[in-house]
């Protein structure tokens, strides 16, 4: 009776937990992070808990891992769902909506208010000395140099129908979109094509030109969510309709970039400016207590599907070296599967087990597998087949060989592999950030979006770090455990 | 019953015979050389008697039934087994190699004191209990090998050309040991060799073999007196 009392209470608890958390992705770059953070302490504020995936690679990730429910919501542009995600690019927003809810039952909310489309920018001097500020006025100016991103020569929505639809004079030369703001601050060129909210433009005082013909495809930013996201946390969402506008979104994107503000203190910051939330004092762990929780969580994804990886290799091995026939066709799979980009792994994964720890740890463990699996197979082949003549002739089982002469014999071998596959999963673990695993990775993938080396280092090289201490341990291992005669 | 016998027994191997109705009783507690060329069948007919080759026709009796060779390793440790060269696992020490069948049957011999026993019948010094097989010389390590294939006391003995990789003096040595052994208890000792001296010097009979046939099987006195045809008088006088 009082067993099925805590069953119930367990229960009871475990179900008004689970209605009061959200999971709030986010996609990799810097908006993203902000945009998902103003949306995670929004409805932390509300009283949720929070659950935050962020460090989801790219629009495909972020779309799967919601429509397969590993989360609720994440900031999503108009323009990427119609064209990129349904492959529509014509549908109006209305439309989007109405399609998202019929084949994925997922909705989103009000636009937050600002458009991230491409734009043309101009220094303010030359746009106040020339009266220029939108597009069509570019072409009374044929003297001004056009430099503009090789992506956006190409691009559907790019130069080369711009200049159709405005009927622009100008021969462009393409640049590398990172040297762009450098060439316009220097007035090597005196038009570029930007983001309409990248923080650049008001960090260098740029305006951007208005598509007066609207001739770029809108961008509009807003929550995309799942259709049982309950009623109170929705109003809580509508709490940014038209909250954010393009000034606003730059700003912030240049504070972190520039400021070297985090976006917790950012999305704090624009929450609190706004009115939405009260101010609150803004817990940040220090960075060392920080660096050694994920060093934890790389160390628990590594060693979890390093140590799965062995239980299953050993059995496996085993059954192979008695089947020679097939051995060599299933180790032809396993090294197939090893040619598999990690990546592109984690992403095929995503609609069977989600996002998070799960789909990493099975990752690294189909990582792990071949290299231990192959060792354990040659290393029991490699075996002196005049010892295993003796073993049986002298009365031992199948098993009895196998304990006492041919896995001693092979352990050499089987240890390499073993070592090999940690180093690799240590490596690997790093991508693990990608799906929302967590681990050193993290720092990685945030350092590439924000094009910061400190953050990318602080990730690599305890990571690099890590790889060697496992390299080291494993070649005590084998010295302590290894009689010498028998590594050689 | 410890014998063994071969009945009407042909093997093939690779699609080709190469053992033909093949019967031979072994004597009992007395040592029989098994003598031939190389590639001539007589490793087979010992792998035969311990069940690592099974005929392809006819039966084998050991201990007075049938081979089982579903209990295959019950029977095995019945039976002491040496091969060319040691055989001796590298990855143990003298002491685990002399004593694994008793790790393998888990049995509850006293393997200190037996290990004792077999080391002064071979007249190996215990300090090498410790060490492992690369660290002793070729006679230490067949004299290593005689003691974990007696062990548990087998009624019948193995040998696969055992001393074949040893120099003549320790060979000698060896060999009168095993002798020595052969009177203090006598076991069924199927010796296969090369060697028509090694078959004179130990064998109370021979079985000479060629091409998977039975040339002669006699008392050693016989063979090397009537030899049955001209290709055992050539290997009598070739080797001796």
């Amino acid at each position: 009776m009082k067993c099925l009392l805590y069953i119930t209470l367990f229960f009871l608890v475990v179900s008004t937990g689970y209605g009061q958390r959200i999971r709030v992705g986010a996609k990799h770059f810097n908006e993203g992070y902000i945009l998902s953070e103003i949306i995670s302490q929004l409805l932390e504020h509300e009283g949720y808990t929070v659950t935050r995936s962020y460090n989801l690679g790219g629009t495909l990730v972020c779309f799967e891992a919601l429509k397969n429910n590993a989360i609720d919501i994440y900031p999503e542009y108009s323009g990427t769902i119609a064209a990129e995600i349904l492959k529509q690019p014509q549908l109006t927003f209305s439309e989007t909506n109405l399609f998202l809810f019929n084949n994925f039952k997922l909705e989103t909310a009000e636009p937050y208010g600002f458009n991230n489309t491409y734009t043309l920018v101009i220094k303010k001097e030359i746009s106040a000395a020339l009266t220029i500020t939108a597009i069509s006025d570019l072409r009374k100016n044929p003297e001004l140099k056009i430099g503009v991103s090789y992506e956006f020569l190409k691009r559907q929505d790019g130069w080369e129908n711009l200049s159709k639809r405005y009927a622009l004079p100008h021969l462009p030369t393409g640049l590398e979109h990172g040297l762009a703001y450098e060439a316009l601050n220097q007035n090597k060129i005196d038009v570029t094509d930007a983001y309409s909210t990248d923080g650049e433009i008001s960090k260098y005082g740029l305006i951007a030109l208005k598509d007066d013909m609207g001739f770029f495809p809108k961008y509009e930013a807003t929550s995309l969510f799942r259709s049982e996201l309950g009623t109170h946390a929705r109003n809580v969402l509508t709490k940014l309709n038209g909250k954010i506008d393009q000034v606003k979104m730059q700003s912030m994107n240049k504070a972190v970039l520039y400021e070297k503000k985090s976006f917790k203190q950012v999305a704090n910051n624009f929450l609190v400016n706004e009115g939405i939330i009260v101010a609150n004092e803004l817990k940040e762990p220090s960075i060392l207590s920080d660096v050694l929780s994920k060093i934890a969580t790389h160390l628990l994804l590594t060693f979890s599907a390093l140590l799965l990886a062995i239980c299953f290799a050993f059995p496996i091995g085993v059954w192979l070296y008695w089947q020679p026939l097939i051995s060599t066709p299933i180790l032809y799979v396993a090294g197939l599967l090893q040619t598999i980009p990690s990546i592109a792994l984690l992403a095929i994964l995503i609609p069977f087990v989600g996002i998070g720890m799960l789909p990493a740890i099975i990752t690294l463990f189909l990582y792990a597998l071949l290299p231990i699996l192959r060792n354990t197979v040659s290393g029991l082949q490699s075996v002196d087949p005049l010892l295993k003549n003796v073993a049986e002739g002298i009365g031992m089982s199948r098993f009895q060989k196998l304990k006492f002469v041919e896995f001693p014999l092979a352990m050499p071998m089987i240890l390499s592999g073993i070592r090999i596959a940690a180093v690799i999963n240590v490596g690997t673990a790093t991508l693990a950030a990608f799906i929302g695993a967590g681990g050193l990775g993290e720092y990685i993938v945030t350092g590439l979006a924000l094009n910061s080396s400190e953050l990318i280092l602080r990730g690599a090289i305890p990571a690099a770090l890590l790889a060697l201490v496992v390299e080291i341990i494993f070649n005590l291992l084998e010295k302590y455990w290894i009689p010498k005669h028998i590594r050689n | 019953m410890s014998t063994a016998e071969l009945i009407n027994i042909s093997h093939q191997y690779g699609g080709q015979f190469y053992i033909k109705n093949f019967s031979v009783t072994f004597q009992e507690k007395k040592i029989t050389a098994i003598i031939g060329r190389s590639g001539s069948g007589k490793s087979t007919i010992l792998k035969f008697v311990n069940g690592l080759v099974k005929p392809t026709i006819g039966s084998i009796t050991v201990f007075g039934s049938p081979l089982n060779y579903s209990t295959l390793s019950a029977t095995r440790l019945r039976m002491g087994y040496m091969l060319q060269g040691t055989g001796l696992f590298p990855h143990l020490t003298i002491e685990d190699n002399i004593s694994i069948t008793n790790r393998i049957t888990k049995g509850d011999i006293n393997a200190a004191q037996r290990i004792e026993e077999l080391l002064s019948l071979v007249r190996l010094p215990t300090a090498l209990l410790k060490k492992y097989p690369y660290q002793l010389s070729g006679g230490e390590q067949q004299r290593a090998g005689i003691c974990r294939a007696l062990f548990l006391n087998p009624s019948i003995l193995l040998m696969d050309e055992p001393f074949g990789a040893l120099d003549p003096i320790t060979r000698q040595e060896i060999q009168l040991e095993i002798l020595k052994l052969q009177q203090v208890a006598a076991r069924t000792i199927l010796l296969v060799t090369h060697d028509m001296r090694e078959a004179k010097k130990m064998a109370d009979y021979i079985l000479v073999i060629d091409n998977g046939e039975i040339q002669q099987h006699a008392s050693t006195d016989e063979v090397l007196k009537k030899p049955s045809n001209k290709l055992v008088e050539q290997l009598i006088e070739s080797s001796l």
